[in-house]
């Protein structure tokens, strides 16, 4: 039977894994290589990283990094931050990858996902959402693009109909009002965006404990992104997995 | 570990770097293999595929490398093809109306579950323990080892591939079962990413590299 995935999501400056709120205040969490190494040997279903200021500094993502990441990590590596066009997709795959996260630019430059995909196959295509509650859309969400700071144009549905079809293999939602605060994953976004799509959804921002993971794995997403909770220490990957294994959700618990 | 030449077909194949990256994990420094005269000074081959099996066959045609392939797996030397790698070695594949390799009997066509398609993350094998190298393979994995599948299409264990003699291990997906691992003497398959799937995946590729 196909699992439900646990994904560990590093934030990355400069190879280094941090965790901070709108780029400020950043606690420094460890060596990108290192960490990366670790959740793949203890557990973890992928691994996504994200250069979180090659977007805001218009550079690529940094490639070297993820070559080094990629010859510890024996498990699936995607990569978000940074990718502009075709050829910075082409060296993260190039460099070790198997998938690319396209957040900001997608709406932008909707080809990207079609020339990407076109190319590498849409598995290797991760459409990342981040989505805002917004009761003057008709679904009661609005896509926002560059961390949450700039509306679009996009009920997050219209978005999805429109992108999904370009090559998308996989959807990350994001919810903006809920990261950082612990307080759970955004059910109702989760169950709107599954009964909207037939690829499988991400869900991302808000988890504070084991609980709201094996709500949004209920609610239907095919996958969890963790990130403090496994940084901090709190809970490791295989702890989050026994708990979810034992609420009955089917994981991979051998590695 | 192995003084054996390991040889990967490089023919632009998107894995080609997590298949290197896997056998240096296991201390075997292998050698990019991209002409048809190469093929053949190998002593093993590795042979990666993303994308559709269409395009892989004419990337492989145009190369010349298709009837070296099918040489160097005539000589008995051991062949590996991995995701759309094992699906050439069959003999047709609906994903582009492909002809394919032929080494192996099976067809391929695309999943027709109602369960979201690409058929991707971790999932478990059924051993076909009745198979002659099941004992071979399966050394050091986990009973209910998971591997990592990404694709749409996939032989299916149904009456185009009924003669299933080659199956060494299925996986099912939507309420279809299809062959995740195959094997006929020196000529074996992994529908999953076995570069790609932790331990589990690098004892596999551990296992077939001891074949003589």
């Amino acid at each position: 039977m196909l699992k439900k995935r646990i994904i560990p999501c590093l934030d990355i400056i400069q190879g280094r894994v941090t965790k901070g709120v709108a780029f400020k205040n950043n606690v420094d969490i460890g060596d990108a290589i290192e960490l990366s190494a670790h959740y793949s040997d203890s557990g973890a279903d992928e691994i996504v990283i994200y250069d979180i200021l090659a977007s805001a500094e218009r550079r690529p993502p940094d490639f070297t990094n993820i070559e080094k990441i990629a010859a510890r990590s024996f498990i699936p590596i995607c990569i978000g931050g940074g990718i502009r066009d075709f050829q910075d997709a082409a060296r993260c795959i190039a460099s070790g990858a198997e998938k690319v996260s396209l957040n900001s630019i997608a709406p932008q430059k909707p080809e990207l996902i079609t020339e990407i995909a076109n190319h590498f196959g849409v598995q290797a295509l991760v459409l990342s959402l981040d989505v805002l509650r917004d009761p003057t859309c008709p679904s009661g969400y609005r896509l926002v693009i560059h961390g949450g700071r700039t509306p679009t144009q996009y009920d997050v549905l219209d978005w999805l109909n429109f992108a999904v079809p370009k090559g998308v293999g996989e959807i990350c939602v994001n919810s903006i009002d809920q990261d950082g605060k612990r307080s759970g994953y955004d059910l109702p976004l989760l169950k709107l965006i599954k009964s909207q799509v037939r690829v499988p959804v991400i869900a991302s921002g808000g988890a504070g404990n084991v609980a709201h993971v094996a709500d949004a794995l209920r609610s239907g997403a095919d996958a969890a992104l963790v990130a403090s909770i496994v940084h901090s220490g709190e809970l490791t990957v295989h702890q989050i997995k026994t708990q979810l294994a034992a609420e009955g959700i089917i994981v991979r618990m051998d590695w | 570990m192995n003084s054996k030449t390991v040889g990967i077909l490089d023919y632009g194949a998107g894995n080609f770097g997590s298949v290197r990256r896997a056998l240096q994990a296991l201390s075997v420094e292998p050698v990019p293999v991209a002409r048809p005269a190469d093929v053949q000074s190998v002593d093993q081959l590795i042979f990666p595929g993303v994308g559709s099996a269409g395009q892989a066959m004419s990337e492989l045609r145009s190369r010349g490398l298709d009837e070296a392939i099918v040489r160097f797996a005539q000589s008995g030397r051991p062949l590996l093809g991995i995701c759309v790698g094992m699906q050439v070695l069959g003999k047709f594949s609906a994903e582009g109306g492909a002809q394919c390799l032929g080494l192996l009997p099976y067809r391929i066509d695309q999943f027709t579950c109602s369960d979201p398609v690409p058929h991707m993350g971790w999932n478990s094998l059924q051993w076909n323990d009745s198979h002659p190298n099941a004992e071979f393979a399966k050394e050091n994995l986990a009973p209910q080892a998971n591997l990592y599948f990404v694709h749409s299409y996939a032989a299916f264990l149904d009456e185009h591939n009924s003669s299933a003699n080659f199956l060494l291990a299925s996986c099912e997906y939507g309420r279809q079962t299809f062959a995740a691992l195959v094997a006929h003497d020196n000529i074996w398959g992994a529908q999953c990413h076995v570069e790609k799937s932790g331990r589990a995946g690098l004892e596999f590729i551990k296992n077939f590299l001891r074949q003589r």
